[in-house]
């Protein structure tokens, strides 16, 4: 595909002698919003982490923006990742939390409180920029994650489980909130989730993923309509 | 009733046999005689005093202390690493490793120091303040790695991945994010060290030579030939500073969640 833009090509992964993902092929094309969706144990995490370099390849390879990153080491290719737990610094208040990335890479001080002053503002914390990540609630925490990845202008955002720690009425809210920040930026987006509602909400696509290999693969539309297999029906039927 | 009584009892009867003898030691140095002896002939600050005046406890004292603060301060800087390493990865006979490095709190000092004399100090011809070094740096290693790594096991290491996505390298995220949130570990470690450290016998017992010794060593020594109150006052002065420090550090860092 030549349009795509995060290109995974005959990617194999494995702990140890453990094959967790075989033989996946997946394009992204820049701006969109897919999801990698299936059961505990599907891969898809195994697969996210993979894009992330924070774990290698067994074979195959991955690409970004055309530039082969299979061997880039995970702090050099500009991604950003969003934790499940969120895995704030409980040691930095929130503002210093944003400009931890921005301080790794030399930014000056004035175009850090710039850059920290926008991410805070557009996930709606710049009240709070005092306040360690502890002394906040689970849905400030998520959103304050999602502002230190931001601010990196990272070429590909991947989202581990997002709303899964939130309760029913701040997943509505960070659904929407998710939605407005990927028109504002057009960032490229993946997020994993077991949820195959949250899926249908959100994504622009959906993967689907079982026993570590793509089960279909296709607009919310597709999925929802058109199951290909069984499983796919099956499992959107729970929903 | 006879139940409550009963176990008041046994608290006060606990308590005394614990701070008791501190009661004891301190009183005996106050004697105005010559001789230890509790309770004391007649009350006198001279013993406090005179401490501070023998000069073999002075020497004695600044080797203890040298000891207990760059011995910790070693093995600190070999038990960090150690514990990081045994924390987050999947090291092959980790768990053995950890029995051995744990080896010196479960063998007797005597055997240990023993042990260092017979087969390192005497073969390797190491000067005694060398092998009293080493030493000192091996007995306190087991409790810089046990007390670190209880504080890194409560730091989820998802920190760090998140600190290597921003654009740190594996030891950039340990300085900036691991260090800081395991600080108070470090320090409680350092606190206990020291103390092991100052208050070890036995292996200092078979290590100390002519000219050469840590305080108690010194203070056995001391009193194989004068039996004066002068050891008594110099006990309960050392232990008014443990007690100060396990206090302090109590207070600033509640020291008893990492012991």
């Amino acid at each position: 595909m030549s349009n795509s833009f995060v290109s995974l090509q005959n990617v194999s992964l494995a702990y140890g002698k453990t094959v967790a993902v075989s033989n996946l092929d997946l394009n992204v094309r820049k701006g969109e919003l897919i999801a990698l969706l299936g059961p505990s144990g599907c891969g898809k995490t195994t697969t996210m982490r993979a894009i992330a370099g924070l774990m290698s390849l067994h074979s195959g390879s991955i690409s970004i923006d055309g530039v082969d990153m299979s061997r880039t080491p995970a702090n050099k290719r500009g991604i950003g990742l969003v934790f499940q737990s969120y895995a704030l610094f409980p040691h930095l208040n929130a503002f210093e939390n944003v400009a931890f990335g921005l301080r790794i890479k030399k930014f000056s001080t004035p175009e850090i409180a710039t850059r920290v002053g926008k991410g805070l503002t557009m996930v709606g914390l710049s009240h709070l920029a005092e306040r360690k990540p502890q002394e906040m609630s689970g849905g400030q925490q998520q959103r304050l994650s999602l502002a230190r990845s931001l601010v990196m202008e990272p070429k590909v955002l991947l989202l581990d489980e997002p709303l899964s720690n939130l309760d029913a009425r701040l997943r509505l809210e960070m659904r929407t909130e998710l939605q407005r920040v990927q028109r504002d930026t057009g960032i490229t987006m993946i997020f994993v989730t077991h949820d195959q509602s949250e899926a249908l909400a959100l994504a622009d696509r959906i993967v689907l993923m079982k026993n570590g290999v793509i089960e279909q693969l296709g607009t919310p539309d597709d999925l929802y309509n058109r199951p290909a297999t069984a499983f796919a029906a099956d499992f959107y039927s729970v929903g | 009733m006879t139940s409550t009584w009963i176990s008041r009892m046994i608290i006060f009867i606990t308590l005394a046999f614990l701070i008791g003898p501190f009661f004891i030691i301190v009183a005996a140095g106050l004697s105005a005689g010559d001789f230890l002896a509790f309770p004391p002939e007649g009350l006198s600050l001279k013993w406090y005093i005179k401490v501070f005046e023998v000069e073999s406890f002075r020497e004695s004292f600044a080797l203890s202390m040298f000891l207990a603060v760059f011995g910790t301060i070693t093995a600190l800087f070999l038990g960090v690493p150690a514990a990081y390493a045994l924390s987050r990865y999947n090291i092959p006979y980790g768990e053995t490793i950890k029995t051995v490095v744990a080896a010196p709190i479960i063998v007797p000092g005597i055997i240990v120091g023993l042990a260092l004399l017979r087969y390192l100090v005497v073969p390797l011809n190491l000067t005694i303040t060398l092998a009293l070094f080493l030493a000192h740096t091996a007995l306190v290693l087991p409790y810089a790695v046990r007390v670190v790594s209880s504080s890194l096991n409560n730091l989820r290491s998802d920190m760090e991945e998140a600190a290597v996505l921003l654009g740190c390298s594996r030891i950039g995220a340990f300085i900036r994010v691991v260090l800081p949130n395991i600080q108070s570990g470090v320090l409680a470690a350092f606190i206990l060290g020291f103390v092991t450290s100052f208050n070890q016998v036995p292996v200092s017992l078979f290590l100390s030579g002519p000219g050469v010794r840590t305080l108690p060593i010194d203070m056995l020594s001391y009193m194989e030939i004068t039996y004066d109150p002068s050891v008594a006052a110099l006990s309960a002065l050392l232990a008014l500073m443990s007690v100060i420090i396990i206090f302090v550090a109590e207070k600033f860092l509640g020291f008893s969640r990492y012991v």
